[in-house]
């Protein structure tokens, strides 16, 4: 008898993320293969088979011109849905800045993450 | 509503549609000639073919990015980004108005304008790039060479063709560097980026020594003027500054040599390590004098046989750039000095925000860009058209963008400059902190760059909004603030006086502190003075930073960068991490 395969394990799980070829805005693979502008709605990988697996979903989608570079990222799970971990993922999903210019309508909510510094905590 | 109507509405004056939105009259620029427009549409018909073939999957993402890039076309986190090329940083005001016809058409209302004297535009659908190039040619405009291993945007002094301390306009040198680089076919897949600088002023204002080639322009002893060259700086995760190759090039020489240091850099340049691509490192690895001994000797082969610009050419180009008629006039310096009394902005706006210009009676001024808690570099569609109408009525049409992200009128009156002053403050464009510790260089970083590890923006803002007393920033004096998302250095972070580069540390922005670099002839690069320190510890460490040097600096004269230099890092090291 075969030993058992070993799935090797993620430290967090993935999701996999690429950006509209035809607009560069962010979205999320989706467990059926069609993609969400939602982090909320991606597919979410637990092992790495399982992550192999939605890469290779996102790249037949790739070859159809749809989106460009995939590639899967770290995400915590609540409530049952992929939130992302990292700035850099955390401001994709907002798909805006934590900035907004003049000439941005709206403003984020969270936009300063930042507490106000305490400078006399530097004072000499 | 088309570009055409778009200028005229902004402008309020006559206009034909069926016209071509040529430049304002009198502009001191280079204009388009039949050759230049057609490779243009050419060009744009290309991309418009290499697009298309990309949606149509005859391309793929490999084969198309090296194409885009070359046309100024990046893919960010969020969307597509678009640089546009300003040459040497010139606009003439019909040209900004069809920038903020772009910025309200294709994009969110505003642009950025970069370190490279250009302009970028974070929002473009890549459909609809081949219509904004097709609207930038009819101002003469284009985003070739913007990006991609090729010769980039050559960058001069903003103050050029105005500034009293100039030995010369290196502008028509700028413009004939420009020529020769554009769509150079043997220089359009260099091992790297390739960027020129041109200064001819005492002060150096475009950061030439951090660039691939720095050209100095220079008087000999006999008077006769010529090139000062130097080879190899830059910035990135290795700074380095330029180190002198040729003391003294004579001027008809200046293409041919510069086809022989592209072309020893495009033969000994690496290929197999994009981090050791840069010339700085070729000149690095090879020698500086081994360097030089081969551009000599290629030099010597082709100089007299290779490409020197003909006489004839070099004057048709000098003279798009002869100087405008300037009004000789008597400003009333008595009425001038009693509204410098009576409005604290305005005296801190002449002070900060004026240069001298080489005509009596007149000044260059700089808006900023950097409004309290604003984002450096960014301006909206409205103040866009509000710049280019000034520059029309107080500037000879002329506008430049600087490497320090903010916008110059480099021909207005001194009896102009109260309204002019009075018409920024309205549009929020008057800050009067050129050259102060808020006049800060800031990348988009982790906000929207691909590459930037952490937020360069929101600090910025936090550290301008902590330092919003005019006084005190004025005590401050001249020091420089600079910060980067990321190692690669776009806002120069280690040529700041106090450089900030955010790192990502164990998946936290985490920003490291230099001290002591300067991007003037005084060139140096920052050394890192300690751990760095979080997001929310970053304005107090620059509140430190600056109470040690209040504190130290023996007398007002005394500059931020002159104090470090003087005292070194230690009286820093110790306020900032209590070593004793």
């Amino acid at each position: 008898m075969a030993p058992a395969k070993q799935i090797k394990p993620l430290k967090n799980p993935v999701s996999v993320t690429a950006n509209l070829l035809l607009k560069g805005s962010t979205v999320y693979l989706k467990a059926d293969g069609t993609w969400s502008d939602d982090i909320a709605n991606s597919a979410i990988a637990h092992d790495r088979e399982q992550e192999t697996a939605l890469l290779a979903l996102a790249n037949i989608t790739e070859k159809t011109q749809y989106v460009v570079g995939a590639y899967s990222f770290d995400v915590k799970i609540i409530d049952g849905k992929a939130t992302p971990l990292g700035m850099r993922e955390i401001i994709r999903a907002k798909g805006i800045p934590t900035i907004t210019p003049d000439g941005l309508t709206s403003k984020p909510e969270w936009q300063n993450q930042f507490t106000k510094s305490n400078a006399s905590s530097h004072k000499i | 509503m088309s570009l055409q109507q778009s200028i005229q509405q902004a402008a309020q004056k006559e206009y034909s549609p069926t016209a071509p939105a040529i430049a304002p009259k009198n502009v001191q620029m280079y204009k388009y000639d039949q050759f230049d427009d057609e490779f243009i549409t050419q060009r744009i018909d290309q991309l418009r073919s290499q697009i298309n073939r990309r949606l149509a999957g005859e391309l793929s993402e490999d084969e198309f990015k090296p194409l885009r890039l070359q046309n100024g076309v990046y893919l960010q986190l969020h969307a597509y980004m678009l640089r546009l090329a300003i040459p040497y940083g010139q606009l003439n005001s019909t040209q900004m108005r069809a920038l903020a016809y772009i910025a309200r058409k294709y994009d969110k209302g505003f642009g950025h304008f970069t370190t490279r004297q250009n302009i970028q535009y974070n929002w473009p659908a890549l459909s609809d790039i081949p219509e904004i190039l097709e609207d930038l040619q009819k101002v003469e405009m284009h985003a070739i060479q913007t990006s991609g291993n090729c010769i980039r945007n050559t960058t001069s002094d903003p103050f050029a063709g105005a500034a009293a301390d100039e030995l010369t306009d290196p502008r028509p040198w700028c413009e004939i560097i420009r020529q020769w680089s554009t769509l150079h076919p043997e220089f359009a897949f260099l091992p790297r980026k390739f960027k020129i600088a041109v200064n001819a002023a005492e002060q150096d204002r475009a950061a030439i020594l951090y660039h691939d080639v720095a050209l100095q322009i220079i008087e000999n002893d006999q008077g006769e003027m010529g090139f000062k060259v130097y080879v190899g700086g830059g910035q990135g995760r290795t700074p380095v500054i330029a180190k002198l190759v040729r003391e003294f090039l004579e001027p008809q020489y200046l293409l041919s040599y510069l086809d022989a240091i592209l072309r020893t850099y495009n033969m000994l340049g690496r290929r197999d390590n994009l981090y050791k691509a840069r010339i700085k490192i070729t000149v690095n690895e090879t020698g500086v004098e081994e360097f030089s001994r081969l551009v000599e000797l290629e030099w010597n082969r082709i100089k007299d046989t290779g490409f020197n610009l003909p006489e004839e050419q070099k004057q048709t180009i000098f003279k798009h750039f002869e100087l405008p008629e300037f009004e000789l006039h008597q400003y009333d310096a008595e009425k001038f000095e009693s509204k410098k009394l009576k409005n604290n902005g305005f005296d801190y706006f002449v002070k900060n925000n004026t240069f001298a210009h080489k005509q009596d009676g007149y000044t260059i001024v700089s808006i900023s860009l950097k409004p309290h808690g604003g984002i450096p570099g960014d301006i909206s569609a409205d103040q866009m058209d509000l710049v280019a109408q000034l520059a029309d009525d107080y500037s000879l049409s002329e506008i430049r963008a600087t490497h320090r992200q903010n916008l110059v009128l480099p021909h207005v009156k001194l009896d102009d400059l109260f309204i002019l002053w009075q018409k920024l403050t309205k549009a929020k464009l008057a800050a009067g902190n050129i050259g102060l510790l808020t006049d800060i260089i800031a990348c988009p970083g982790l906000d929207y760059c691909a590459l930037a590890n952490a937020r360069s923006i929101p600090i910025a803002q936090m550290i301008a909004e902590h330092f919003d007393d005019m006084k005190k920033l004025n005590d401050l004096g001249d020091i420089t603030l600079n910060i980067s998302g990321c190692i690669n250095a776009c806002a120069h972070h280690h040529v700041a006086n106090i450089g900030i580069l955010g790192v990502d540390k164990k998946g936290e922005e985490s920003y490291q502190v230099t001290l002591g670099g300067s991007s003037r002839s005084d060139a140096d690069i920052g050394k890192i003075v300690g751990p760095g320190f979080s997001g929310d510890e970053i304005v107090g460490a620059i509140e430190t930073i600056t109470n040690v040097y209040l504190a130290g600096r023996t007398n007002n004269d005394e500059t931020f960068l002159a104090y470090y230099r003087r005292a070194g890092q230690t009286p820093f090291k110790e306020a900032l991490y209590n070593v004793a």
